[in-house]
């Protein structure tokens, strides 16, 4: 469906067709859901949050202007949502450093090569992901944001800056400082 | 097309989803060993993501959000037929609870003050008597049963 069916089901949620309305958040649930869970700390209610970022959607869609995407404007309700979460809590946003997720399909055995399996390998990788993993949590917050819109929840730069609230210029300048500081460390732990 | 590897600022570039350049681009399309760096670094980035909810958490979460909302939208409807109700039974209350209508108390008074006169007429001190006098006029077991009523 491209943006023109797009708008329809927003004009159609609007009227109060709630197929159309269970529709868009179809459409966007995974983004919401992973941009959640991933700004959010580990024991933060994360689900919460989620069905909070889509009742805000759903009640917001009369003042909803079509200046940007659909998913911009979905991904803005929920970064601000999670801001305003880690503010209010004072939250940090944590993981454990250790973890069992060896046997996942993204854990860190996903990272070795299938040519170099050795256990030694996959203990390296496991101490990559996590090096990695905190580097992210380390970031200052609009990096972070950025970051997570773009490699966890895939969204392109127009669409960040949309869910940010800033210009793309200034999405670029925040991605290019936090790809590079977390790629020299992703290739230290993983040489 | 290029034949250096890509440096960092080219990469960087490219992994942030900058305009692409034209030649890195295509030396990447044919490096194998610069694919496997970029591939190396987005395969620890899909490691490290917390991960995705399984499909049964994705559809509680919508349901959530679509009930709450549903809810929202009734609830002014609701209330106002609820106003309307709660006017009407508070209505039927007080009238239910309106005491008997004073015709009743003034005859009573009147036999009462006659009584007082004949009282006072043979004894003018008994209105020194004060509940003395309002005991003969009317017995303490009368005034109790109609306060009581």
């Amino acid at each position: 469906m491209g943006p023109g069916g797009e708008r329809d089901l927003v004009d159609r949620a609007r009227a109060g067709d709630r197929q159309a309305a269970e529709a868009l958040l179809v459409r966007h649930e995974l983004l919401i859901h992973r941009t959640c869970r991933q700004l959010l700390p580990a024991g933060e209610d994360v689900e919460g949050a989620v069905q909070e970022t889509f009742l805000r959607a759903l009640r917001g869609l009369p003042g909803f202007t079509g200046a940007s995407s659909v998913a911009g404007w979905m991904a803005a309700i929920a970064v601000n949502l999670c801001r305003d979460r880690l503010r209010r809590h004072r939250l940090v946003p944590f993981q454990p450093l250790e973890s069992d997720d060896e046997g996942e399909p993204g854990g860190p055995v996903a990272v070795v090569p299938a040519s170099d399996p050795g256990p030694e390998r996959v203990a390296m990788a496991r101490q990559a992901v996590e090096r990695v993993r905190r580097e992210v949590e380390a970031l200052p917050d609009r990096q972070r944001e950025a970051f997570v819109l773009r490699f966890h929840a895939g969204m392109d730069l127009d669409g960040i800056a949309a869910a940010l609230g800033i210009d793309v210029g200034t999405v670029k300048t925040h991605l290019h400082r936090a790809v590079r500081r977390v790629r020299r460390v992703a290739e230290e732990a993983m040489p | 097309m290029i034949t250096r590897h890509l440096d960092d600022e080219q990469l960087d570039r490219h992994l942030s989803g900058e305009s692409p350049d034209p030649e890195a681009e295509e030396h990447l399309a044919g490096c194998l060993a610069c694919r496997r760096r970029r591939d190396a670094f987005l395969a620890v980035i899909g490691a490290s993501a917390v991960p995705d909810p399984s499909v049964e958490e994705r559809d509680a979460a919508r349901e959530a959000a679509l009930r709450a909302f549903g809810a929202r939208r009734h609830a002014p409807v609701i209330r106002w037929w609820l106003a309307a109700a709660a006017a009407v039974l508070v209505a039927v209350l007080v009238a239910l609870d309106r005491p008997p209508a004073p015709a009743v108390s003034l005859a009573e008074a009147d036999t009462v003050l006659e009584e007082v006169d004949a009282v006072l007429e043979r004894d003018p001190l008994a209105v020194l008597g004060g509940s003395a006098l309002v005991e003969t006029v009317v017995p303490a077991e009368a005034a109790g049963e109609r306060s009581a009523s």
